[in-house]
């Protein structure tokens, strides 16, 4: 089915120059530490935690409502310190999901819920299902499937657990979703 | 010519053992299965999960059946099954349908070389290198005893009964319900793991008590965590008493000891002593703790003192034992690797080829197959 | 989509008749026909660790019971582990006794030691009785199987055992069936037979390869058995120590029952698979070898080459037996004009039609390919009944298309449907909208580039009841330029597409 058209006011949402939509009741801590590439839709209520640590997204990323953006870190004898993360293009981040992921691919989608641990690694294409919870430092990979029990399923040129065009899917579903994200029109 | 035999033999057959609740699977000339999973599928076309052997037409089975070995083949044991040979270890009495549909999906979806297909009964025996005994397997749905003598089944003294693991989980159930618990909790998993963790089979003194109703001192209750949410409290009663209905008193006189005193009793005369000597138990729910000498103490007082008994077993009785290398859960499986080892797969598996000239597989029940090879 | 994850409202039926939608449909270009997961025939095509995504060569693999060297899963949880260090300080082996914490170089060395340690559940290699190791990868131990000996020695029992009775059949067939000479031989003359002569001149006899009858100790059965422990009855047991199933399958040879009895397992590798259609041998998809890439080195996904209908949000209520319409978005995934036509769907007669087709067109393909190359190994070994017996391998061993299990409730208003779709430009992403004005059917509402909207009008079935699923389902014909040999060639290929239109809304 086709997206429906979803309409945001003018006072809610800012619209940067390289088209970032991002909506003014979300948390954006440190943010010149925070890079977000182009086209990135940063719905209300999402937190990100640029003061703990760079926070890179590439293009097209969707951050959903209520999303926690949140740079791992790692416990030394001295104390902890906190790692710079990065989320590649055209990754769909689902409510209320709670990511501290090292490193995040491209072509990824999160559903909501899911939380992700410390310092996990999310490689190209995966989906990790509503709902799952990821342990600290597993490596999901690509075109694996990361379930809500706790298994993971697929692999490359498996066509039931993820699709095989999954890039082709993310794409399409990532920009379709932001250019049917609109503003208002303005009333005369 | 031997040679070039080794040569082609590089790949391991294919050892499966497809029970109704947990596939042992392998390769052969392995001392152990590589996994051991449960029988459940999980559906390409909807994604949901549901037992394998589960159906409700045959095409839905020899769908259920393809998304299942497809995983087995691609996820675990991670080999091409096409033009491999196959070995699946059955139960000789089992269900015709489900027999018919595998071959029919690894010779048509897969094409798969051969298929060799082993009685379980024989399988289990072989690992012991024994030439008789009884060999009682406790499974999921059933229990079935099959006694042989010098290599060959005696397939009219051959008794089975359906309880096994699955009416152990009912019965839990029953308990658990009268003490109160709530029964969305009680899954099918969570009663499994009350059965394995906490429940043993307790001595005939105390079951006897039981039965006459005074109940002797339980064992201690315990806390049992459900999923983190809730905590229910186990019975100490409860821990020894599930497994009695394995050994009830009732008219039909179809309890275990009975089933193997029967199957002894239906076999020829003069094989029945070195039968009561070598028996033999294998399946999941065998593995759990005091089953053998309550089985064994069971079966010395029926042949003392039951009138049916006593006066076709003469002499003096004295049951024995075997005990299994490796868990008995896989003992079956075990059997079909040592046969997949050898060369009975090259010559007495279904190829391909008859298999096309027919379209169905060879059985015992069926006079056409019985014809004398050379 | 509107929402990734949930069932796609679009589905298009294969040639093996299963419904599937689009994304998990490939087409091959060869026989130009759809094809699903079922009917594809998968392979394996290279392993890797889904750890430390390393590619492990496929005779590694075997040799390695499909398990990654490096990598182990925790046996509590069944996640991976991870190596910890630890500074511990070694006295060094002197005469005098050592201090130790001084960091004293001369005569203490403070070393790194590692441990696995599972960061899901706590669980640690310590658990065990593993020693700490001097390397963090390549020295942890392996549980070995208690009864290896004993598994081995049977083995080769049972292969003797096969061995001594195939030769003593073989000894019984020869010696039942004795060989028709053309020509009388010694024996038949003289009586003499060759072991005679031998043993006369006082060789050793032939054929002394008899299979030595090897022995062994069978299993003895006892009447000892284990009771019950005593304190079964007073102690209590701490379901912590006990494993449960999981983990006990996780370590399939001695399943311990204590849990300071589970050892850290290797992780088992994932497989990149290829997909080849059974009909041709072409492969459909074949993905990169290396574990990190998402590329494929062949992709013929269905989403390039037929065109794409997906279901505009309608909010028309449907009721039974009234007529109403949905609008469908149809796009031109390829780089040339589509001319498309909608179509009822066939009925069952026809597809009963096309399923006895294929069977037909499968067998003359075989036929022709048993009859060539039966020719071919004719002229080179001249026994013909070996290649009969060989090339028959394949007769009538293909599984059967079925029937579509679904069936469209609906009937379409018009009988046919035909428009044009522009080809893909994708250039055009950036230039201005130059609409061409141009004589449009009526039915289509909406026009851009590759893309456009049709109105499909239908009628609902009278018996339908309320919250029953309206299935619309119709012929989509379209248009397809074969680019895989030089001469590019035309061909109208049909697809049946099946969408749930929606539930039929209670009165």
């Amino acid at each position: 089915m086709e997206i429906a058209d979803t309409y945001y006011s003018k006072d809610e949402y800012v619209e940067t120059a390289s088209g970032n939509k991002v909506s003014r009741q979300t948390v954006l801590c440190g943010s010149q530490n925070i890079v977000l590439n182009g086209k990135v839709v940063v719905q209300t209520g999402a937190i990100i935690r640029g003061d703990l640590a760079n926070v890179r997204t590439g293009r097209y990323c969707v951050i959903s409502k209520n999303a926690v953006i949140r740079p791992p870190y790692k416990q030394f004898s001295k104390g902890i310190a906190f790692f710079p993360m990065h989320i590649g293009d055209h990754v769909f981040i689902g409510e209320g999901a709670v990511v501290s992921a090292s490193s995040i691919g491209s072509f990824v989608y999160i559903g909501k819920n899911a939380i992700i641990g410390r310092r996990c690694a999310l490689k190209d294409c995966c989906i990790i299902e509503d709902g799952a919870v990821l342990p600290p430092e597993t490596t999901v990979a690509s075109y694996m499937r990361y379930t809500a029990k706790g298994t993971i399923e697929g692999g490359q040129g498996n066509p039931n657990f993820v699709p095989a065009a999954m890039q082709d899917q993310m794409v399409e579903y990532t920009k379709s979703f932001y250019e049917h994200f609109l503003r208002n029109p303005q009333a005369g | 010519m031997p040679l070039y035999e080794t040569v082609m033999q590089e790949k391991p057959p294919v050892v499966l053992d497809i029970g109704t609740a947990y596939t042992k699977l392998g390769f052969a000339a392995e001392a152990y299965p590589r996994k051991i999973i449960p029988s459940e599928v999980i559906l390409s076309s909807n994604g949901q999960t549901k037992a394998l052997l589960q159906y409700e037409t045959i095409s839905g089975l020899y769908d259920q059946f393809v998304d299942f070995l497809q995983m087995i083949f691609f996820k675990h044991l991670l080999v091409i099954p096409k033009e491999r040979k196959i070995v699946i270890v059955e139960n000789v009495f089992g269900q015709t349908v489900l027999r018919e549909t595998l071959a029919r999906v690894l010779f048509r979806h897969f094409e798969v070389s051969s298929i060799m297909f082993v009685p379980l009964h024989m399988s289990a025996l072989a690992t012991l290198a024994v030439p008789s005994g009884v060999v009682v397997d406790i499974g999921y749905t059933e229990t079935t005893v099959m006694p042989v003598y010098s290599r060959v089944q005696i397939m009219q003294a051959f008794q089975d009964q359906a309880y096994g693991g699955r009416a152990i989980h009912a019965e839990i159930k029953r308990q658990l319900l009268e003490e109160g618990v709530n029964e969305k909790h009680l899954t099918d998993a969570i009663l499994e793991d009350i059965k394995v963790r906490t429940c043993f089979v307790t001595n005939l003194e105390r079951a006897k008590a039981y039965r006459n109703g005074q109940t002797p001192e339980a064992p201690p209750s315990l806390e049992y965590p459900i999923n983190g949410q809730e905590i229910i409290t186990i019975p100490g009663k409860l821990r020894e008493t599930v497994f009695e209905i394995m050994f009830e008193e009732n008219n039909d006189r179809d309890s275990l000891p009975h089933l193997i005193l029967r199957a002894i009793i239906k076999s020829p005369v003069d094989v029945r002593r070195s039968l009561i000597e070598s028996i033999f138990i294998v399946g999941g729910s065998a593995i759990i703790m005091g089953l053998l000498s309550r089985l064994r103490a069971e079966m010395q007082y029926l042949v003392e003192k039951d009138e049916e008994y006593k006066n076709k077993l003469c002499g003096d009785i004295k049951f024995k034992f075997h005990k299994t290398i490796g868990r008995e859960n896989f003992t079956a499986w075990l059997g079909g690797s040592l046969c997949g080892g050898t060369d009975l797969i090259q010559t007495h598996s279904l190829t391909k080829e008859a298999y096309v000239k027919n379209d169905r597989v060879p059985d015992w029940i069926n006079l056409t197959d019985k014809r004398s090879t050379g | 989509m509107a929402n990734f994850m949930q069932n796609s409202v679009v589905n298009y039926a294969c040639t093996c008749g299963l419904l599937n939608p689009i994304t998990k449909l490939f087409f091959c270009r060869h026989c130009l026909k759809l094809r699903c997961g079922f009917c594809v025939c998968h392979e394996v095509d290279s392993h890797f660790c889904s750890n430390c995504l390393e590619n492990i060569p496929s005779s590694e693999a075997k040799h390695k019971k499909n398990c990654c060297t490096n990598c182990f899963n925790c046996p509590c949880c069944q996640h991976t582990l991870s190596a910890r260090a630890t500074m511990v300080v070694v006295p060094k082996k002197t005469d005098e006794t050592t201090k130790e914490g001084e960091g004293d170089s001369a005569k203490a060395v403070t070393r790194k030691m590692y441990y696995l340690s599972c960061l899901g559940c706590r669980w640690t290699s310590r658990d065990v009785g593993i020693p700490d190791q001097t390397v963090a990868t390549g020295a942890w131990p392996e549980n070995e199987c208690s009864y290896q000996t004993r598994f081995n020695a049977l083995l080769e029992y049972y292969q003797a055992v096969v061995l001594q009775d195939k030769q003593e059949k073989q000894e019984y067939i020869r010696r039942k069936t004795p060989k028709t000479h053309k020509f009388p031989s010694l024996t038949d003359r003289t009586g003499l037979t060759v072991s005679m002569i031998r043993r006369q001149i006082g060789w050793p006899d032939k054929n002394t390869q008899k299979a030595k009858p090897v022995n062994i100790s069978p299993s003895l059965a006892t009447d000892e058995l284990d009771e019950l422990p005593a304190d079964i009855f007073t102690q209590p047991i701490n379901l912590r120590n006990v494993t449960n199933i999981k983990q006990r399958h996780g370590q399939p040879s001695d399943q311990p029952f204590n849990v300071n009895k589970l050892y850290p397992q290797r992780r088992i590798l994932w497989i990149k698979r290829s997909l080849r259609c059974r009909q041709c041998e072409h492969n459909v998809i074949k993905p990169e070898y290396h574990p990190t890439s998402v590329k494929y080195r062949i992709q013929l996904f269905a989403n390039y080459h037929v065109p794409d209908v997906l279901l505009v949000q309608n909010e028309q209520i449907l009721r039974a037996g009234q007529s109403s319409y949905i609008v469908l978005k149809l796009t031109n995934p390829t780089l040339h004009d589509v001319s498309i036509t909608i179509k009822e769907l066939p009925t069952l007669a026809e597809e009963l039609q096309m399923i006895e087709e294929f069977k037909l067109a499968c067998k003359i393909k075989e036929n022709t390919a048993t009859s060539a190359a039966a020719e071919s190994l004719k002229s080179i070994t001249s026994s013909p009944s070996l290649t009969s017996t060989t090339l028959s391998r394949q007769a009538s061993l293909i599984e059967e298309p079925r029937l579509v299990e679904q069936k469209s409730n609906v009937k379409l208003h018009e009988n046919e449907l035909k428009f044009v779709l522009n080809q893909r430009d994708d250039s055009s992403e950036f230039d201005e909208d130059v609409q061409t004005p141009r004589e449009e059917p009526e039915f289509i509402i909406w026009r851009k580039s590759n893309r456009a909207s049709i109105r499909l009008n239908f009628t609902t079935d009278e018996s339908l009841q309320a919250g029953d699923m309206v299935k619309v389902g119709f012929t989509m014909e379209y248009t397809y330029v074969n680019t895989v040999s030089n001469t590019p060639t035309t061909h109208t290929l049909s697809a049946r597409v099946f969408i749930d239109a929606g539930k039929i809304a209670d009165e």
